[in-house]
């Protein structure tokens, strides 16, 4: 296991904190952010021990899949700090298809920020954001994939690159995802150039057009996937022919789906 | 100001001023020639007047600015939401609480997460104190600026 940083991520000044084994490496970006870390600082593993999900659910990363957070501290409203679960979302996007070799429709990110392969869940994405008093918001976007395994027992299909005997190590899949982002988080300038972003995300999300329901604390609101607003919110036509705007919930993609 | 049209038109002001107090809307805005006014209540500017430039915004304040906006009662310690999204009281379903009415909290000690598009904002408390009441449920969406917690 050699992480490492390309030329792009070292010319735009980020760096590198690489681990052995971690606990949480949202955790260990945040706790940088406390001690006065700028930001642009990567912690990276092939193991972490602690890892979460949503709701501190648990994030199993075994040894090899991928635990990688960027911690940026920006200068922007919390609501435009989100939107940085967007930019993780089509950095990995792209990384993946220089690591992989998978027909482009096969990969679609789901609302908000989930990476799918062939429907199954790839990776998974959580940001965890400090509001400061200085006007920034310290936000830790925390990326999960399933290089060597996907963990059993899940409330949804999941999947790792192995299973389509793709042979890459965590490290060959973090060197074009931290490329990527040096390019992406440019462009993003912010939240400024959220609105381009937001049109290569429609181009490569999962389900629009179609049914979907989401989870919103106890209640289930149904419709048709229409479409992300200007903050990266999910808008759903409910089928009374109302539009519903979600910035939180539980989504399922498909007719099918229940809450559970 | 002799070959020009006034900028402010201070009737269709008054005319929106009424409309904004009959319909209780909290903003009205139009588009009047190559002028757009907007009127609102609840918080300064009360009149914004956007006109070609240049754009001299001189006008007075009309009533609606004396109507006193009921939701921004704010109380002295109240904590508000940052932004719009889902509020929870702990880190996981059914979790133990942040925090809980009667606790001391020192500035910058987390008292809830508020959640969008994933992202768990961690809300600090802005000063320290005592937690005196607790305006949200676990799981409860909330809007922009609402109150969640009273620290006193």
């Amino acid at each position: 296991m050699t992480f490492a940083l390309g030329p792009k991520a070292i010319a735009a000044g980020y760096r590198l904190d690489a681990r052995e084994s971690v606990g949480s490496t949202n955790a260990e970006a945040l706790a940088a952010a406390r001690t006065g870390d700028a930001g642009r600082l990567w912690v990276v593993s092939d193991h972490q021990s602690a890892g979460k999900g949503r709701r501190n659910s648990a994030w199993q990363t075994p040894r090899g899949n991928l635990a990688a957070t960027i911690l940026s501290v920006v200068p922007v409203k919390p609501e435009t700090a989100a939107t940085l679960g967007f930019v993780a979302g089509l950095c990995l996007d792209e990384a993946v298809r220089k690591v992989a070799p998978v027909a482009p429709e096969r990969l679609r990110l789901k609302w908000p920020n989930d990476v799918l392969l062939d429907g199954r869940k790839l990776a998974g994405i959580l940001l965890e954001a400090e509001i400061r008093g200085d006007g920034r918001v310290a936000v830790a976007v925390g990326i999960g994939v399933n290089v060597v395994g996907a963990p059993a027992g899940l409330p949804y299909p999941a999947m790792a690159l192995a299973d389509l005997g793709i042979a890459v190590t965590a490290a060959d899949l973090f060197l074009p995802l931290a490329e990527a982002w040096a390019g992406v988080a440019a462009a993003w300038d912010e939240g400024r150039g959220f609105p381009a972003l937001r049109r290569v995300w429609l181009e490569r999300a999962a389900g629009i057009g179609k049914p979907v329901s989401v989870r919103v604390g106890r209640d289930v609101l149904s419709g048709t996937f229409e479409t992300i607003d200007g903050e990266g919110r999910l808008v759903i036509r409910a089928a009374d022919g109302g539009e519903r705007t979600i910035s939180a919930g539980e989504v399922h993609l498909g007719g099918a789906a229940t809450a559970r | 100001m002799s070959d020009k049209k006034p900028i402010v038109d201070k009737d269709l002001i008054r005319e929106l001023a009424d409309l904004l107090k009959e319909t209780d809307l909290t903003e009205i805005e139009i588009e009047h020639g190559d002028t757009r006014i907007r009127v609102g209540r609840g918080g300064a500017p009360a009149i914004q007047v956007a006109a070609p430039p240049p754009a001299p915004v001189a006008a007075a304040p009309v009533a609606v600015a004396a109507e006193a906006p009921k939701a921004a009662a704010a109380s002295k310690g109240a904590v508000n939401s940052p932004m719009v999204g889902t509020a929870y009281r702990a880190p996981e379903p059914g979790g133990k609480p942040f925090v809980e009415v009667g606790d001391k909290v020192r500035e910058g000690q987390t008292l809830c997460i508020i959640e969008a598009m994933k992202t768990m904002n961690q809300i600090p408390a802005t000063r320290s104190g005592t937690v005196t009441e607790i305006l949200i449920e676990d799981g409860q969406p909330v809007e922009f600026g609402e109150p969640l917690m009273i620290v006193e």
